[in-house]
């Protein structure tokens, strides 16, 4: 008795593991499973991988730029630190900065955008315009004043990508909540003595979670693309923390006596930063959803007036 | 029309108003203090006082901005803390150096864009394919990795350019070319996916019109069809999106000047916030935010003339 029920529970696991492969290699899924997955790969690379590497990334225990061997597969950089370690901590250090990034810009931006757009009025319109104040700087620049002002550090880096981020994630929900507040079923929701917050919150936000999960793909690439710029420029993480920016620009004085050096810190950025690009191109094919912020101010108030 | 125009005039200008204040404000916010750092080391507290009143940095702060507008607005933006070279000079030399980049940038990227996104015309064809990767390839290599391979190819391996430095165009036209190059490559790379990424999706939309439709129903042959219908119809967001990706280039070369050691704006800017140049950053800032306004206005203006729906579209 006890070993058939065993069995029929195994049976009822693989079934739904089956069902649930089949379902995420559906025609329609495929995309984004294959997108998920690579993401899942290089940023696990940075999380887990610091724990595996060989050398601690900030001892200089060998003779500087080496070229590839099995003991250090990327060679070493200017004073002899492992550069396979470096790199992999360099990716530990985009990964989060991603991570934290989409969280905490993901939540507010979010939220700001459910309420201005529900709301409407002079709510919306003051919150709009500072969004849009705030878009109106290169994303570089924006970064750039902070850590300017702040002092460089990571943290730094971090209030300069989730101050970047935020009005990306309010625009894009604002814009699907707006479409959203007038059908049917939010007028129901509304009928029934929904209160404001429980509307936005468990009507609305289903339905615009479509666009705020592309946004987030595409904000954790720019995070990530941003953290290398500045600390490319000298103005990000601090050394000797490794990040993929700064070994970039180490690499560049060196780049005639050790060429492969920045190629690796390299290859590890594209494939971070192309695996969200590449979830967030397959989420928008996923649910055709069209972006609307690459188009300029008077035509995107036509493309938001015609929805 | 006039309406529109003036509502986004009014607009343009509360904004470039709140640009004056934010880069006045960041001005106040960079560590340290200029009067003190002009003064030098072992500056008695009066002197310092002194250089600050002839900075116009003391008083309330209201009475601050207006001091340092009525010089901005006279093209008096202060002097360089390190250099004490007028910011003014400093733009002059360096603006032209960055504009010469973006333009040869832009024609790479046209040159590339364009036939790209010609692959919308024919559906599942192979430039159809390439085209639609293309813009996420370009947004996921960063351009600085991008000058570096290039260099690595062309500057160490096959010495064909050079990996570094600015020759003026009007002096030596040849080295001048071989100089912009590999920056002008790195960089119209990374504007083409931009291009690509907008132009193709336009284009494809346009095919699937009614009018197009009836223009092959006539028995127009396809060339025509592309060349009278579609191309005109594609090129006002064209040309306003071209617009809107030079705007925001003055501040997106920061990051290819560092590469290519190339002494352009974006160089000035960026030692200018590592040294805490004062005056420098204010007027950086400045000069970026306010070519995004002023090219989004006009480009919003043309937009607005070429297309009536724009002009009628309410505030939402």
């Amino acid at each position: 008795m006890a070993a058939s029920s065993a069995a029929r529970k195994s049976q009822s696991v693989t079934t739904a593991l089956r069902r649930l492969g089949q379902f995420l290699w559906r025609r329609q899924n495929r995309g984004v499973t294959v997108a998920a997955l690579a993401v899942a790969v290089f940023c696990g690379i940075g999380l887990v991988g610091p724990f595996l590497t060989p050398d601690n990334p900030d001892d200089e225990v060998y003779q500087a730029l080496l070229g590839s061997s099995w003991a250090h597969p990327f060679g070493t950089d200017e004073v002899g630190r492992d550069l396979f370690s470096r790199v992999v901590f360099g990716m530990r250090i985009s990964a989060e900065i991603a991570i934290v990034t989409v969280l905490v810009a993901g939540v507010v931006g979010t939220v700001a955008g459910l309420y201005t757009g529900y709301y409407g009025g002079l709510r919306d319109s003051v919150t709009m315009r500072v969004a849009d104040f705030l878009l109106g700087f290169p994303p570089l620049v924006l970064a750039l004043l902070l850590a300017a002002i702040i002092g460089p550090s990571t943290l730094t880096v971090l209030v300069a990508t989730i101050a970047l981020s935020i009005p990306l994630f309010a625009r894009m929900v604002r814009a699907s909540t707006l479409a959203e507040r007038q059908k049917e079923y939010v007028l129901a929701a509304r009928a029934l003595g929904a209160s404001d917050w429980s509307v936005m919150l468990r009507t609305l936000l289903p339905s615009v979670l479509g666009v705020a999960l592309v946004e987030g793909a595409i904000v954790a690439a720019l995070a990530i693309q941003v953290e290398a710029a500045l600390s490319f420029l000298g103005v990000g993480v601090p050394p000797p923390t490794p990040s993929l920016g700064s070994l970039l620009y180490d690499s560049l004085t060196y780049i005639s006596r050790a060429p492969l050096y920045g190629v690796f810190p390299g290859v590890g950025l594209v494939l971070l930063v192309g695996s969200f690009m590449a979830l967030a191109k397959a989420l928008q094919v996923r649910w055709s959803l069209n972006p609307v912020s690459a188009l300029p101010a008077a035509s995107r108030e036509v493309a938001e007036a015609e929805k | 029309m006039r309406a529109f125009a003036l509502r986004r005039v009014g607009g343009a200008i509360v904004t470039l108003f709140a640009t004056a204040v934010v880069s006045f404000l960041v001005f106040r916010l960079l560590p340290g203090d200029p009067a003190a750092v002009i003064a030098g080391q072992g500056a008695t507290e009066a002197q310092i006082d002194a250089i600050r009143k002839g900075l116009g940095l003391n008083g309330n702060v209201v009475v601050q901005f207006v001091h340092w507008a009525d010089h901005a607005v006279h093209g008096n933006l202060g002097k360089s803390v390190i250099t004490n070279v007028p910011v003014s000079t400093l733009l002059a030399q360096r603006l032209p150096v960055t504009l010469e980049l973006i333009l040869t940038s832009m024609i790479v990227a046209l040159v590339v864009a364009v036939p790209l996104s010609l692959g919308a015309l024919w559906p599942r064809s192979a430039l159809d394919r390439i085209g639609n990767v293309w813009p996420v390839v370009g947004l996921s290599v960063p351009v600085f990795w991008i000058g570096e391979l290039l260099i690595l190819l062309f500057s160490i391996k096959l010495q064909w350019l050079p990996a570094s430095g600015y020759v003026s165009l009007f002096q030596f036209p040849l080295s001048a070319l071989k100089s912009f190059l590999l920056p002008s490559i790195s960089f119209g790379f990374y504007v083409s996916s931009f291009l690509v990424q907008f132009l193709k999706p336009a284009l494809r939309d346009v095919m699937e019109e009614d009018y197009i439709r009836t223009a092959r129903a006539k028995g127009l042959s396809e060339a025509s069809v592309f060349w009278h219908h579609a191309l005109r119809a594609t090129m006002v967001p064209f040309v306003t999106q071209m617009g809107i990706l030079l705007g925001t280039s003055v501040g997106a070369t920061i990051v290819i000047e560092q590469v290519f050691n190339y002494p352009g704006f974006g160089n000035l800017f960026i030692q200018g916030i590592i040294s805490s140049d004062f005056y420098v950053v204010q007027a950086g800032l400045l000069l970026i935010v306010g070519s995004v306004i002023v090219v989004n206005l006009v480009v919003d203006l043309i937009f607005g003339l070429l297309d009536p729906r724009v002009r009628r579209a309410q505030r939402t």
